[in-house]
């Protein structure tokens, strides 16, 4: 890792995270809940997108790009859940209240600056993930920082906005989305670019996310959180990755995408322009071929259109990032400009059925000389066109060094091009929202989590221990505890917390969730010796809440245990004597410790 | 003093911004868009310095589209409302955007199919239509069929994009070419607008068809997929936002235009004309009319504020029916209301429309409708909404006498009422 600090130094490193958390509230422009959904939804709504002319005419790019693929999108929602708002077919209601008074705790916790009055914009995205063709974000705090083991990283903007909705499907030219998702409220945190190594990426990230959860009031699990980053290296460009779901992921992305820029850096050093030949009809090359993937598309009357790409033999196969060619590059703006499966490159021909026959007569047809490379693509007419076009600009661009654009983070830590960098003329006041005079000085601030689990150690609790009390909420719960139901121990009781759920979920595949209820009810008979510790998992498996059960294990007094035993053993008249006392310790054993049974079996056997 | 879209840099105790000045609704706040494109506000007390760094400059219109000869000629009337406004990103203010290039920028669609000619008549939001904007416009849509249009568009806010489809359909009947009214729900400066999509429908109704009606296009439901022409003087705006806010009213669209696919119209929608004998008879501007909404626990000084009004159109209950009779210690009121409205219909014309929304008025059914009409209420039988009553009522008294007008209230002359209350969709 030392060699790599070194190397990312050596490339002027820069990276800067957005981290995007979703709050547990309310949406934040009405008042449906924040429910994410998996059944079958009750309706959907067919809708079509513009892009909308800014100013002088101009249209964000990101923007064309998306009207290009004249697309239909379907929105699904629920009765229960989804309203009017998330159809786009009301006007939002007032910004949610409890999620601005979130917002601001953790501005305040990054030690930002908040705007005097909140002004609600509207960030046009029209690739349909949000219904009415923008985002609603309003910037909550300004000139921020956070100070760790990390160093000092500037926070310069906190935003509080609403989540899109997710997508579901996708075909031709029809996108489905679901409105479960849409208006949950995010906070977006972004750090300056003053990261300098991978590692420092996720240590910050974690922070952040600590600060976070420590308002006690964001959601919890898997894409609750979503972590952006903004990587470049000298002379590159920014560059955003979107969609790391792991924080344990950032630091290969980061390494991966200076990989990517270094490489791309060489490429524009040794090819100052690129030479690229006519786009070519090439299909009559291909009218028997044995490619499945050629036969079936001419098929459906598609055609192979061919380009000759001059001096670059053996550099569409050339590794950018660890498995990723400049050809799988080329091939990923291919699939998003136009939506065409791929393109077949002359550096992994033959191959895919097709013939080292037929890469010669591919190879004449568009008069390759011996270095110069070529790149085919087979599909409908309109999209093989569209394709090759995305393909040529960006070969074009070559040159031009590392191309600003927004990728998509793999779970393998490399990435792919997703789409163009948006411009940064796109926010519009949201006229529909009254700006908002917010009021820090009233907003307390929440116990940091680290301070929580510091306490909890200082109690008694090992780090590990107090870490996941803290991070699943019991803390104060633990604390409560600790002080009323003496003399069970600390440790005992936070160690019970965690892992009920947990035994019961190994040993009887149940998942459960104690209230504090529940725990008040166990602790409480514990500390009065009312029950045993041995009965604590098969009391929460009997059933919650525990006030109901929690009889049905108290501790036998003498002369109930007595008869107990006594019952015991008319019932087993004809069990061999040697096994007798087992059973009757093993099924008194939740409600008298073994020693007691003993002691009373002998004395009933004496007489 | 900095204007909407000037370079500014703002100093504060702790810091300097750079932005663009944006307008401030609190005199207590300034608002800049800094560089990451939000506008955050800043207490004016706690700012120091403001320095323009730059003034706006706006950006000069490009003509982008060059329209082509020997299409049909669209006239375009701009009323205001939704649909033709934005918000600009400079100055963050509402801008308007009516000339020809203008919707070409933002709908360059609809340049493949029509030569547009457009006006700005009025700029307003549609509540604050009042009787003379109507002989306005239309004086402007004969004006605009005189100068050759194969198809006017008006277009309009949608909170009385209704009354003035009524108003129109009394001061130019039998249009020789289709006059729509159009307007959004949403505004056309976001992505997810409906106005792009009524715009275009009207559009392919006036080029693809030779039907000469007047009315108004809008979606046909929630969907982006078709829209409908309703009938002028029988659609009603029944919801606040929805994009298919508009209903027909006891009938049901003339015709439904399938973006990019087929016209379905009635069979009997009128043809376009080369000849039309208007016979153009404006609203007497000074013409006083309200409207009285029936409710419980009413008081007889409610309908007495109307004294001196021409006319007054009480949105009965039911059938048609207000609060009359008295028959017990409660009531005592309603005798006073009765008495006040017998001497409002002896000094002016009172007729009743329902405030059901839909169904004809029948004042014969219970004793207090029959009240109503010896106490000199008119209106019985008919089937109008009442924002139709309410329009031609005020067109009633701009041209005939008392008595004339009373007669023809309840009288079908341009098909605000029909004669065969016929089964139709309640919306």
């Amino acid at each position: 890792m030392d060699d790599m600090k070194k190397m990312d130094k050596a490339l002027g490193l820069k990276v800067g995270l957005e981290i995007h958390q979703q709050l547990d509230t309310a949406k934040l422009f009405c008042s449906c809940p924040a429910v994410l959904r998996d059944d079958q939804p009750h309706f959907s709504v067919t809708r079509k997108l513009r892009a909308v002319a800014g100013e002088a005419g101009k249209v964000d790019i990101a923007a064309q790009v998306e009207q290009l693929r004249e697309r239909t999108f379907i929105y699904e929602g629920y009765r229960d859940t989804t309203c009017l708002v998330e159809l786009d077919e009301e006007p939002p209601h007032p910004l949610n209240p409890e999620s601005l008074t979130i917002a601001l705790q953790v501005a305040k916790l990054v030690n930002a600056t908040i705007v005097s009055e909140i002004e609600v914009m509207r960030k046009t995205i029209v690739n349909g993930s949000v219904i009415s063709g923008f985002q609603r974000t309003a910037l909550i705090g300004i000139d921020g920082r956070i100070e760790g083991p990390f160093g000092t990283v500037t926070i310069p903007t906190i935003m509080l906005e609403e989540d899109a909705a997710k997508e579901i499907s996708q075909e031709d030219n029809k996108v489905t989305y679901r409105l479960d998702r849409l208006g949950i409220p995010l906070i977006e945190i972004a750090t300056g670019p003053d990261i300098t190594d991978p590692q420092q990426a996720m240590d910050v990230a974690a922070y952040i996310g600590m600060l976070l959860r420590s308002t006690e009031k964001v959601k919890r699990g898997l894409g609750t959180i979503r972590q952006d980053l903004n990587v470049s290296i000298t002379d590159g460009q920014r560059i955003e990755i979107k969609g790391a779901q792991d924080l344990k992921l950032l630091p290969l992305l980061v390494e991966y995408e200076a990989l990517r820029q270094k490489n791309l850096l060489e490429l524009s050093t040794t090819f100052k322009k690129i030479l690229i030949g006519q786009i070519t009809d090439t299909t009559s090359l291909f009218l028997s071929s044995a490619s499945k993937v050629i036969a079936d598309a001419l098929h459906e009357g598609g055609i192979v259109l061919g380009i000759r790409i001059g001096k670059m033999r053996g550099y569409l196969g050339k590794e950018l990032q660890p498995g990723r060619r400049l050809g799988t590059e080329l091939s990923d703006y291919a699939k998003v400009h136009s939506g065409v499966g791929g393109l077949f490159h002359g550096d992994e021909l033959p191959k895919y059925g097709i013939t080292e026959e037929e890469v010669k007569r591919v190879r004449e047809f568009l008069s390759c000389a011996a270095d110069d490379n070529f790149i085919l693509i087979v599909d409908e007419p309109m999209k093989v066109k569209r394709a090759m076009e995305a393909v040529v600009a960006r070969l074009l661009a070559l040159p031009n060094r590392v191309i600003k654009e927004v990728r998509r983070a793999h779970p393998d830590g490399t990435t792919s091009y997703m789409r163009p960098m948006p411009g940064s003329a796109r926010l519009y006041p949201e006229t529909d929202v009254r700006p908002i005079s917010p009021h820090p000085e009233k907003v307390a601030l929440p116990e940091l989590w680290t301070e929580k689990a510091k306490r909890l150690q200082e109690i008694g609790l090992g780090s590990d221990l107090a870490q996941t009390i803290v991070s699943e909420g019991h803390a104060d719960l633990l604390l409560d505890c600790i002080k009323k139901y003496q003399p069970v121990t600390s440790s005992f009781i936070a160690e019970t917390i965690v892992s009920i759920p947990k035994i019961l979920l190994r040993k009887y595949n149940i998942t459960i969730n104690p209230t504090a209820e529940d725990y008040h009810f166990l602790f409480a008979a514990l500390a009065k010796g009312r029950i045993t510790k041995d009965a604590i998992v098969d009391l929460f498996h009997t059933g919650l809440p525990v006030r109901n059960h929690i009889e049905e294990f108290s501790v036998l007094s003498e002369d109930e245990l007595k008869t107990k035993i006594k019952e015991l053993l008319v019932s087993m008249k004809d069990v061999p004597s040697k096994v007798v006392v087992g059973k009757i310790i093993g099924s008194l054993k939740l409600r008298a410790d073994a020693r007691r049974i003993m002691e009373i079996l002998h004395k009933i056997q004496k007489v | 003093m900095p204007q909407p879209g000037d370079r500014v840099k703002i100093a504060t105790q702790q810091k300097t911004y750079d932005g663009f000045f944006m307008p401030s609704l609190n005199p207590k706040i300034v608002v800049i868009k800094l560089s990451s494109g939000y506008n955050a506000g800043f207490k004016r007390d706690e700012i120091k310095k403001i320095t323009v760094l730059k003034k706006y400059v706006p950006t000069p219109k490009k003509h982008i589209l060059p329209q082509s000869e020997g299409q049909p000629i669209i006239a375009i009337l701009h009323t205001g409302g939704t649909i033709a406004s934005r918000v600009s990103y400079e100055t963050g203010g509402v801008v308007a955007q009516f000339t020809p290039e203008d919707l070409l920028v933002q709908f360059p669609e609809l340049a493949k199919c029509a030569t547009l000619r457009s006006r700005l008549v009025a700029n307003m939001m549609s509540e604050n239509m009042r009787f003379a904007h109507y002989n306005i416009l239309a004086k402007e849509v004969i004006a605009e069929w005189k100068a050759g249009a194969t198809g006017i568009i008006i277009t309009h806010g949608t909170d009385t994009m209704h009354f003035t489809a009524a108003a129109l359909s009394f001061l130019l009947p039998r249009v020789p070419v289709s006059v729509l009214l159009v307007g959004a729900q949403r505004s056309s400066d976001r992505g997810s607008t409906d106005a792009a999509q009524n715009l275009l429908a009207a559009v392919q109704f006036i080029t693809q068809t030779d039907y000469a009606v007047l009315g108004i296009c809008m979606h046909k439901t929630i969907e982006d997929n078709a829209c409908v022409i309703l009938p002028a003087l029988r659609t009603r705006k029944v919801h606040t936002s929805r994009r298919d806010a508009f209903q027909a009213v006891d009938s049901s669209p003339l015709a439904e235009i399938v973006i990019g696919g087929n016209i379905k119209a009635n069979k009997d929608i009128p043809k376009r004309n080369s000849v039309w004998e208007q016979n153009f008879r404006p609203f007497d501007e000074k013409i006083r009319v309200g409207v009285l909404p029936m409710h419980t626990n009413m008081y007889a000084s409610e309908f007495l504020t109307y004294k001196g009004f021409d006319g007054l159109l009480l949105l009965g209950t039911g059938l048609g029916h207000c609060p009359i009779i008295t028959f017990d210690a409660h009531t005592k009121e309603h005798n006073a209301i009765l008495n006040s409205i017998k001497s409002l219909a002896k000094k002016s014309v009172v007729a009743i429309a329902s405030q059901t929304g839909h169904g004809r008025i029948n004042m014969d059914v219970y004793s207090p409708g029959r009240m109503l009409i010896d106490a000199g209420v008119i209106g019985n039988l008919h089937d109008m909404p009442w924002e139709t009553a309410f329009i031609k009522l005020a067109w009633l008294l701009s041209h005939y006498p008392k008595k004339e007008a009373k007669r023809l209230f309840s009288l079908n002359l341009v098909g605000e009422i029909t004669p065969i209350s016929a089964l139709n969709e309640i919306t």
